[in-house]
This record gives structure tokens, C-alpha cells and sequence, in this order.
């Protein structure tokens, strides 16, 4: 509730009134003086004149105000950025009826305070002035004070290297006097707090995987001071290589859309993304594709099964719908999505080949939603706020109708895939948030066979995550626990699942200047159960083969992890970490200990250098990653990956960056024997263990493709090879070069076009079985050949109201129509067309 | 706070409810068939038997490797499909009765095959079959046919005639393929399987086929005396052995096993007769019945 302070001009009394009318910040004080009293005639009189009236007449009363005025700052002092404060001293001629007869300024202040004393003067209503009970006349000198607004403290949160808004971001403002407010940065980066004191504040922000900032800052009254934190990946992320930097490490799409929307227009002017974040990676230098359009690759000589995805910190199997369907989350709720290729922050374990982490927005309480609406498939999301803005709830989700559309094509096959997401958030107080966040996925393709349908393919997954996020003046406690169910249909029409509850706790804490600590504990329980084959063999040696591999069981795995980032100088920030590990599974243990290391050194303002070393320990996995499905044999020990990197980045021109990046990873005890024998088979492999590595050189160079003209090449040089027995050879899915190509161009009148080049080297050959011992491998061997595609996108856009938007996207991923070779067999062409609306408000 | 109470529960409720309740289908395809696959030796192949032309033999090792049962088609539901019907073993077809393949489970009309091959590494034994047997049939070796390969199939036996005793210790290494099996005298193409219905699908091993002097068999009739020929032109050692038998021209042999389709001037010889015609012959859908028959082609 905002307050005038009065002061009354018979007594000079001050008080403090609450009054709810004036502007908001603006404070007027009246001051009166009883300059003269004369009478009825209401001639001017001097000051001496007045006083001397005033000695003689011990009977005259002087006028008293009676009905006071609304005054604001003016707004013209605002638009000319004048603060100060500032009293207008009038000359009040005031009739015997009280009424203001006329109004003089004594000194023009200008910047419209004049004007607006003089207008509040004309309201003023006074008793008038009596001697001996009789009214007369007065002129008095009034005086108006207009105290400025307080003063306004805001600005935006960006990434320092690609200018990508960043939400979420926590900040403090400590003014002189002690006190603190708080703030958090929305999805498009802005923040504010209100009515901070003037003088001097000093600001702090934090936001996980980036370097901490603070700033003295003077705060002038009434004048709203804005302030821009560019915030620096940690080294980890930025040595990770480049990942630049890129789309992904995107924000999803902000809503409403305008000129803002930079992350999520940049996403989807990538032709063959789809307009989805996750679909993004792929373009990453440092990701090999092991076919053209499917979710699984390799990263820097990591098979798939080895990366691991989540989303808010929560575990989640796969991240796009059968095949070449869209991601499992809307869009619209992805705020960014990073790729670790190696050398992650401590806080990512149990993967041994590479994290790709996706965040959601930050809650917002003003309703917003968007949708799409294409051949195979529609989505939505819509989010708002209640109890007055303390709580926000948002719902999407995805339907696919593909079986209408497949059946008209293919009678006796069924393709169905489903998503949904739900979030509930409330903040108990401005510094603790709770959230309830649910969502899962659905995909099935089967196909109708005498005496019913046989599921070829299903899988799905549910999470539900209740967190608890405390912030505190440098740096925020969250704690979740997060119950999970994943499911896969496999082969004999049975089910595998994996019931699981996982709880994390973590701290970051700025604990002096430049020096921020993170720190967290983890566990996570899957119990992993498989209905029985009931129309098997008993005998059969697969079947047999597989109960072994994949038991009934529960699996457990604790962790605890700390790091810190140290700006050692200025110039040289420090990241060393620890990660540790406990597994259990069946009646094996096995202990995982990750020292973790990230530097980044800013030779110039536009050229820095990275470095990351990290170890990662991950439990037996497929080469593949399959829902509710988990090899058990943990005797075998765990897999191990030893990771480097080091690169310079630097920034050529304004919106265009560049990166070269080289990494070395050795991979221990890597359980992708599918990967590095293609022949073999679960009852054969499974127990096999492979020492392999990957070594290679990244190339990154991007120009926003928001710009006019924006486009990026992305060029992986590597090698990823295998050590089997006594054979040591490429990885089955090494591929030497892998390039992609992107430019994005703004035709006008809300048209763009964007094409995309994707090029990479074909797999090894592998010989001919020609009997019961395959020939040895080669380390040079033929590959087969090389693949390419196209992509295009065109994009028409209408703005219908200041946040209401449509757009009408056509796209095709590879418009060439070029088969790939897949192990010695062509395939497909695997060619998505899409066609569709997408709107927002 | 009543209106968050609310929602807070509508919530919780509808999610816990998807994330606890599978939407995966259960197995609601009704009960299957079940078809047992056995392979039977005859009488002749355990006990011996007289070819047309006075020789009387006798095995002593018949050993096959056999399984990778296939039910299949547009009309079949193989419920079996994935459940690990893939597998073979080795059998000693010396042993009486029928021994188990495999058990499949479906329902319509499937098309059916099965594989004489190599032994696999998870290979499983049969009765009288013991791991060092399988360590021989894994054994690689290489002949006119097969490079590096195991063994699929092994012969060893006697053949005797008016005092004079020939062996015969042979290794096959090819592979058989036989699809789209019929039954015989214009039988059902397959097997048909019902609900709730078990049935048994056999595969015979004749004996007396191996030396067979005609494709089919009701015309055919058991002739040693071109083997013993082999011999007899070779070092008259009494062991006849697949060299010898490459050196006998097939017009001399006369034995009319070539398929129609095999250029003929691959199929030269009586080691051909007996490589690619009689062996991959002597394995029989239904005891009468026919498959279409592929091998791997010759190295």
C-alpha cells in the first residue's frame, strides 16, 4: 500500500496517511503558509506586508486546508529521465469561500512540475482565513513536493555466447540497508524486483551450468535502471565441444512469439528438425547418426545406449515417438536442451558416452498455450496461473491419427503414438516452490494377424516428479523424488518393465566472489520384471539366454557428487568436480569413481579455450537404449570411459561463432558387442566386453540462423574403433566425416526458407561369415558407400494479434529421396514429408 | 486454497493413474495351436538295410544337425515368432523314436521349413549326443563345397557284399534350407493350426535315401555299387572317401539326383550326386511330403 505524507499548513504536523489514489511511487507534500489575510478584496500583498497583517492581527486565521490534492510525478519528468526531487512553491490567492481564486508559480521548475502543481492547486479547498470569525481573503505561498518513483531494477538474462534468453535464472538484490529481494528470470531472460531503495544494490545471479555474476550497481530514485547479465557456460559445457552453442543449447519456443522468440525461431528454422529442440542434436558436431533420421547416434564414438537422456534432471529412456516421430515433450515446454558430449559437471553419472539434458520452462502464470496440427499428428500445450499468481498448472500433449492415415496404405498395420505433460507449480513463499510434474509416452505399431493383432513394436514410459526448490540469497536447494514406469513390448508378445523411484537433493551456493558450490546426492531403485514367454520353447537357448541377461531383479544405485566453479583469475575459470557411484544388481556391486575436470580460459573478449577431462561409469547397457530393459550382468564389471576434449571458440563477427574442438575418449568394458559385431546375437554377445575409443576433431561454425541469412556447418573428423579378443577394428557405425549444412533466409512478408545438407562417410564392411569363425577384421576395411540427403523448409507466418500467431510449415526431411546402405542392404529412402499448421497465443 | 486443494488432487489422481497403469496392450490373441516337431529315423538307418544291387549296410555314426523351424505366412499367426524357435541340434538319428525339434505355437494355415546346417555355439544335444561330438561337428574344415565350415551332417558306416567291405566316413558341411514343405500324394501346403489343437509335425530320415538313384522316391531305388566303384578306382583301400567318389563322372555313376535346375556342368560327378542331391534329400517333410530346397552355392 503506497502512503502520502501530509503536512498540514496550520500546525506543520507531519503524518503518514495511508491513500491509495496517487500514482504509483509518487508522493505529493503540501506545505502551506499563510503569506497574508486581507480582506474580502483579495489584493496581492507582499510578504512583509503579510507579516506585519499577521503581527497586528492576533484574530486573523489563517487559511486551513480542507479537501487535499492528488499529484503525481509528472510523467513528461519520466520521458525526459528526470529523477529528482523536486517542490513547486506556489502563490495562492484564496477567495473567502475557500475556493483557490488564482495560482501563481513562484520559480518554474519545468519537466511539467509546474503544470501539474498548478492543475492540483485548482482542487484545493480551504477554510477560508477569518479575523474575528468574519472570511476574508488570503494569499498564501503553498508548496508541492513530488518525491520520485522509486527506483526500477530490471534487465535480461542471455547466454553470453549465443544471446539465447535464459529463464530460470536466480537473482538477488542486496540493498545498503541489508535487505534483499529476490527475482527470478523468465523464459524470454527478463527479470525485475520491485521498489528497490535508491542508492547503492549490489545484484547477483546464478543459474545451473553457467558462471555466477554479481554487479555494484547506484540506484537513482525514479529512474528505472536496466541491467543485462551475460552468463558464461561453465567450461564443462562449453569444452564439451561446441554443442554448440547452437540450437542446442536452445530455449524451446516462448511464448507469445515476437522478435524475442530468438532460441525457439532458431530451432525451427532447421530444416529436418521439425521445429522440435531435440531433433536439433543431430546437427551437433561430435553425433553420428547410425541411420538417416533415426533418434540413435553415436556421440564421439558412444553408442547410443550409452548416452543418457533427461529432462529436468529426471531419467527418461528415449526422447522421440517410433521411428521418425516427434520428441515425447511439447515443444512449447522445452526451454533448453544440452548436449554433453564428455567431461559433464559431476551432477550427470551413470553414463559413460554422453548426456543430452533437457530443461522445461519456467512457470509462467499468464495464460499462454500453442498447438500444431499436421498429416500425422497434432499437439497442444496451455498453461496459467491461480491463487493470484502464487500457482501456475500447464497440460500438453500429442495425439497421432496416423492410423487412419496408415491404414489407408497399409490395412493390416497399426502405428500409434501418444505423449502428455502435466505440471502443477505454488509457491509456498517467495523462496520455496513446489511442483508437481508428470508426463510419459506412448508408441505402438503392430499389425493384424489371424486371430488378432500382433504388436511389433510398443513401448512406453510415465514419470511423475514431486520437487521442492528452495532459494536463498546465493544459491538455491531443490530436492525431488520421482517415481517412473517404463515398459517394452518384446518378442512372444510379453511385456518388460521397470518400476522405479529415484531421489535427488542438490545445493548451489556462491560461497565468496567467484567461487560457487555444487553439490548432490542421488538413489535410484528400478525393479526390472518381464512377463513369462507363454508361447515359447522352453529349451530354446535364446529364450534361456535372455532370462539370464535380463532377470527379474531390483537394481539400485547411489550417488553423490560435488564441484566447484572457481574463477581462479578474471580470465581463468576452474571446474573440478567428483562424482561417485554405488551399483548394485542382483547379488553384484561394483563402485564408480568419476574425478571430473573443466577449464576455460579467455585469451581475448572473443577467444577462449576450453578443456575437459572427465571418468563416467555406467552399469551393462544395450546398444540401444530400450525401455524397462536392462542387462544384469553387472559380474562383468562396469563400463568406463576415460573423455578429453580441448578447443578455442571465438567469435568472428556479431551473431557468427566459431569452434574447433578435439576430443579423445577410451572406452573400457563396453557391453555394445552388437555394435562391434554385427553377426552376433544376444545368446552369444552378451557377456561379451569391448575396449574401443574415439578420437576426432569438431568444427563448428554458425550464424544465427535468425539472422537475414543464417545457416551453420557442423564437421565431425573420427574415428571410433573396437578391440574384440585379438581383432581390433572400426565401430560398426564409425562413419569418418559427418557434415551438416543449414542456411535459413528471410524472403520477406513473413516467408522463410531453409535447406539443410546432411553428408556423412558409409559404415565398415564386415567380412563375409564364411563359416563357423568369421575372418579377422580389418582396421582399414571398405566401407559401403557414402549418404546424403536434403532438407527443406518453407515457413509462411501471420501475426494476428500482439501475441496470437499461425504459421503454415511445409518441410520434408530428405526431399532427395536417397536410400542408405545399412549393413550391406539398402534401405528406405527414409523420407518425412510434414505439412502443418502451428499457432500460439 | 480450496481451488488448489482441488486441482492439486485432480492432478495427482489422473496422473498417478497413467503413470501406474500400463497402456501397453496384455496378450489378448486367443489360445493357439501347438504344433510338436519331431525328427524320426527309420528302421533302416538304425539297424541297416540292402540296396537294390546286393549291398548291405550299416551305419555306425549318423549324426544331423537340425532345427531353425520357420512358421510363416500371410494366413499365420506365429505366435511362436521371437520365442525362440531359431535354435538347432545335433541329433544322433542312430537313436529310435522321435526326437523333439522344437514346439511352435500359431494358429490358420503356415507355411513350414526347417535347416540342416552348421552347429551353432548354443547348438543343443540330442539323446546319445555329447559335447565332444559337438566339439567335432564345430570343427572347421573346408571341402569341394563348403570353406571353414562345421560339420551339419556325418555318415560313417559299412557297406558289405559277397565278402568284400567298404567304409564310408563322411563329413558334410553344407547347408540345407527347405521352405514351403507339402505334404505328400497332393497334401495340404504347411500345416494348419487350430485353437486349442495339438499336433505333431514329423521329419523322416530314411535310411536307405542316401544312396538313392532317383530324385523321387517312389521311383528310386538304393544302388552302392557306383560307391564301391570309387573305391575300386581309387587306392582300393576299402575307405571311400569324397575324393573318390569327385572322380567318378556321373554318366558313369548313373545316378540321376541332379536337379533340373543345376547347370550341369557344375554337377559333374558322384560327389556331387551325393553332396548336393542325395544328402540335402534325405530329410522328409511328413515322411512323403516335399520342400522347396535351397543351398548355399557352391565355393
Amino acid at each position: 500500500m503506497q502512503s502520502t505524507r501530509t503536512r498540514s499548513p496550520v500546525g506543520g504536523r507531519t503524518t503518514l496517511a495511508p491513500r491509495a489514489t496517487l500514482g504509483a511511487a509518487t508522493v505529493a507534500t503540501l506545505f502551506g503558509l499563510v503569506l497574508a489575510a486581507t480582506d474580502a478584496s483579495a489584493q496581492p500583498a507582499s510578504d512583509s506586508q503579510a507579516g506585519a497583517a499577521a503581527q497586528a492581527a492576533e484574530a486573523i486565521v489563517p487559511p486551513k486546508l480542507r479537501d487535499n490534492a492528488s499529484v503525481s510525478y509528472p510523467a513528461q519528468a519520466l520521458e525526459e529521465h528526470f529523477y529528482d526531487h523536486v517542490t513547486v512553491s506556489l502563490l495562492l490567492e484564496i477567495d473567502t469561500d475557500g475556493a483557490v481564486h488564482k495560482a501563481s508559480v513562484e520559480e518554474p521548475r519545468g519537466h511539467g512540475f509546474d503544470e501539474a502543481a498548478l492543475a492540483a492547486a485548482q482542487t484545493l479547498r480551504f477554510e477560508p482565513a477569518r479575523r474575528a470569525g468574519k472570511p476574508l481573503a488570503a494569499r498564501i505561498r503553498y508548496l508541492f513536493s513530488f518525491d520520485p518513483p522509486p527506483p526500477a531494477l530490471g534487465g535480461s538474462v542471455l547466454d553470453d555466447n549465443t544471446d539465447v534468453a535464459l529463464g530460470g535464472a536466480q537473482l538477488a538484490a542486496r540493498a545498503a540497508d541489508g535487505g534483499v529481494l529476490a527475482a527470478r528470470s523468465a523464459t524470454d531472460g527478463s527479470w525485475s524486483v520491485p521498489a528497490v531503495a535508491a542508492g547503492p544494490v549490489h545484484v547477483t545471479v546464478s543459474l545451473e551450468h553457467y558462471v555466477p555474476q554479481e554487479t555494484d550497481i547506484e540506484l537513482v530514485a525514479g529512474k528505472q535502471t536496466q541491467v543485462v547479465f551475460r552468463l558464461a557456460a561453465q567450461p564443462a559445457e562449453r569444452a564439451r565441444s561446441k554443442r554448440a552453442d547452437i540450437e542446442v543449447t536452445v530455449h524451446g519456443e516462448r511464448l507469445p512469439p515476437a522478435v524475442s522468440s530468438f532460441t525457439r525461431a532458431e530451432v525451427r528454422q532447421i530444416p529436418g528438425a521439425f521445429g522440435d529442440p531435440f531433433r536439433a542434436i543431430d546437427a551437433l558436431p561430435g553425433v553420428t547418426p547410425i541411420v538417416s533420421g533415426l533418434p540413435f547416434f553415436y556421440v564421439r564414438g558412444a553408442p547410443p545406449g550409452n548416452v543418457g537422456y533427461f529432462l529436468d534432471g529426471v531419467r527418461v529412456p528415449y526422447l522421440y515417438h517410433i521411428a521418425i516421430g516427434p520428441s515425447v515433450v511439447q515443444p512449447g515446454m522445452v526451454d533448453r536442451v544440452d548436449l554433453y558430449p564428455g567431461g559433464y559437471p559431476a551432477s550427470f553419472g551413470r553414463f559413460a558416452g554422453g548426456v543430452v539434458s533437457a530443461e522445461t520452462t519456467d512457470p509462467r502464470t499468464d495464460p499462454h498455450g500453442e498447438g500444431n496440427l499436421r498429416l500425422f499428428d497434432a499437439g497442444a500445450m496451455a498453461e496459467t496461473g491461480f491463487a493470484g499468481g502464487r500457482g501456475t498448472v500447464l497440460v500438453g500433449g500429442r495425439y497421432s491419427y496416423t492410423a487412419a492415415v496408415v491404414s489407408l496404405l497399409a490395412p493390416k498395420i497399426k502405428l500409434d503414438y501418444r505423449d502428455y505433460q502435466a505440471r502443477v507449480s505454488y509457491d509456498l513463499t517467495p523462496h520455496d516452490r513446489i511442483t508437481a510434474f508428470s508426463f510419459g509416452s506412448y508408441d505402438l505399431l503392430g499389425q493384424q494377424q489371424t486371430g488378432g493383432l500382433n504388436i511389433l513394436f510398443g513401448t512406453e514410459f510415465y514419470r511423475l516428479n514431486l520437487s521442492h526448490e528452495h532459494s536463498f540469497e546465493s544459491g538455491a536447494v531443490r530436492t525431488d523424488v520421482t517415481l517412473g514406469y517404463d515398459a517394452t513390448r518384446l518378442a512372444a508378445q510379453r511385456n518388460a518393465m521397470d518400476r522405479s523411484i529415484g531421489i535427488r537433493s542438490q545445493l548451489h551456493k556462491q560461497l565468496a566472489h567467484g567461487l560457487v558450490l555444487r553439490a548432490g546426492v542421488d538413489g535410484a531403485l528400478d525393479g526390472y520384471t518381464a512377463d513369462q514367454a507363454t508361447y515359447s520353447d522352453p529349451e530354446s537357448p535364446a529364450i534361456k539366454a535372455f532370462n539370464n541377461t535380463f532377470p527379474p531383479r531390483n537394481d539400485t544405485a547411489l550417488g553423490a557428487w560435488v564441484d566447484a566453479v572457481y574463477d581462479v583469475t578474471p580470465r581463468f575459470e576452474l571446474t573440478p568436480g567428483l562424482r561417485v557411484d554405488l551399483f548394485h544388481s542382483g547379488s553384484a556391486s561394483a563402485v564408480g569413481i568419476d574425478p571430473r575436470l573443466a577449464m576455460r580460459f579467455k585469451v581475448s573478449d572473443k577467444v577462449r579455450i576450453t578443456h575437459a577431462y572427465g571418468v563416467a561409469h555406467q552399469p551393462p547397457s544395450f546398444i540401444v537404449p530400450v525401455p524397462g530393459l536392462s542387462p544384469a550382468n553387472l559380474r562383468g564389471g562396469l563400463q568406463t570411459s576415460l573423455q578429453t576434449s580441448a578447443g578455442v571458440e571465438t567469435d568472428i563477427a556479431e551473431g557468427t561463432t566459431a569452434s574447433i574442438t578435439g576430443f579423445y575418449s577410451v572406452f573400457l568394458d563396453m557391453t555394445d558387442s552388437i555394435g562391434s559385431n554385427p553377426t552376433a546375437t544376444l545368446n552369444t554377445s552378451a557377456d561379451n566386453r569391448s575396449l574401443g575409443s574415439g578420437v576426432g576433431v569438431e568444427v563448428f561454425v554458425k550464424r544465427r540462423l535468425t539472422k537475414h541469412l543464417g545457416g551453420f556447418l557442423s564437421y565431425t573428423l573420427s574415428r571410433s574403433e573396437r578391440s574384440l579378443g585379438n581383432e581390433h577394428f572400426p565401430s560398426t557405425f564409425d562413419r569418418t566425416h559427418v557434415a551438416n549444412g543449414a542456411l535459413a533466409y528471410d524472403l520477406g512478408r513473413n516467408w522463410r526458407a531453409g535447406t539443410r545438407l546432411t553428408f556423412y562417410t558409409g559404415t565398415p564392411k564386415n567380412p563375409t561369415l564364411r563359416g563357423l569363425i568369421a575372418p579377422l577384421r580389418s582396421n582399414t576395411p571398405d566401407r559401403y558407400p557414402p549418404f546424403y540427403r536434403v532438407d527443406l523448409r518453407v515457413e509462411k507466418r501471420w501475426q494476428l494479434g500482439k501475441s496470437t500467431w499461425l504459421s503454415f510449415v511445409a518441410e520434408m526431411l530428405n526431399v532427395t529421396l536417397n536410400k542408405e546402405n545399412f549393413g550391406g542392404q539398402q534401405i528406405g529412402p527414409i523420407s518425412v514429408p510434414s505439412l502443418g499448421l502451428e499457432g500460439g497465443f | 486454497m480450496r481451488g488448489l486443494s482441488f486441482l492439486a488432487t485432480r492432478f495427482l489422481a489422473c496422473t498417478l493413474t497413467a503413470a501406474l497403469c500400463s497402456c501397453l496392450p496384455v496378450d489378448t490373441r486367443p489360445p493357439p495351436g501347438t504344433l510338436h516337431v519331431t525328427v524320426t529315423s527309420d528302421e533302416a538307418l538304425r539297424s541297416g538295410f540292402d540296396t537294390g544291387d546286393g549291398w548291405h549296410i550299416r551305419y555306425q555314426r549318423f549324426f544331423m544337425v537340425l532345427g531353425q523351424v520357420q512358421v510363416s505366412g500371410d494366413a499365420c499367426n506365429n505366435y511362436s515368432a521371437g520365442g525362440g524357435t531359431g535354435y538347432t541340434r545335433i541329433y544322433n538319428m542312430q537313436t529310435a523314436g522321435p526326437q523333439k525339434v522344437t514346439v511352435v505355437y500359431g494358429l490358420g494355415a503356415c507355411e513350414f521349413g526347417f535347416r540342416v546346417g552348421n552347429p551353432a555355439s548354443d547348438s543343443l544335444l540330442g539323446v546319445g549326443v555329447t559335447e565332444a561330438d559337438k566339439t567335432f561337428m564345430r570343427t572347421p574344415g573346408t571341402d569341394t563345397y563348403s570353406t571353414n565350415r562345421g560339420v551339419s551332417v556325418q555318415i560313417e558306416g559299412t557297406a558289405a557284399k559277397g565278402g568284400i567291405t567298404k567304409r564310408f566316413a563322411w563329413s558334410f558341411r553344407q547347408s540345407s534350407s527347405y521352405a514351403q514343405c507339402e505334404a505328400g500324394d497332393g497334401g495340404a501346403a504347411g500345416v494348419t493350426l487350430r485353437g486349442q489343437q495339438a499336433q505333431t509335425m514329423d521329419i523322416l530320415i530314411p535310411g536307405a535315401a542316401l544312396f538313392d538313384d532317383a530324385l523321387n522316391p517312389a521311383h528310386a531305388m538304393a544302388r552302392f555299387e557306383p560307391f564301391a566303384l570309387a573305391d575300386d578306382h581309387g587306392n582300393r583301400d576299402g575307405e571311400i572317401t569324397l575324393a573318390e567318389l569327385a572322380a567318378i563322372p556321373q554318366s558313369v555313376a548313373d545316378i540321376q539326383v541332379a536337379d533340373a535346375g543345376v547347370d550341369s556342368g557344375v554337377w559333374t560327378s558322384l560327389e556331387d550326386d551325393l553332396y548336393l542331391g542325395l544328402v540335402p534329400r534325405i530329410a522328409r517333410f511328413d515322411d512323403t511330403g516335399s520342400c522347396t530346397l535351397r543351398l548355399r552355392q557352391r565355393r
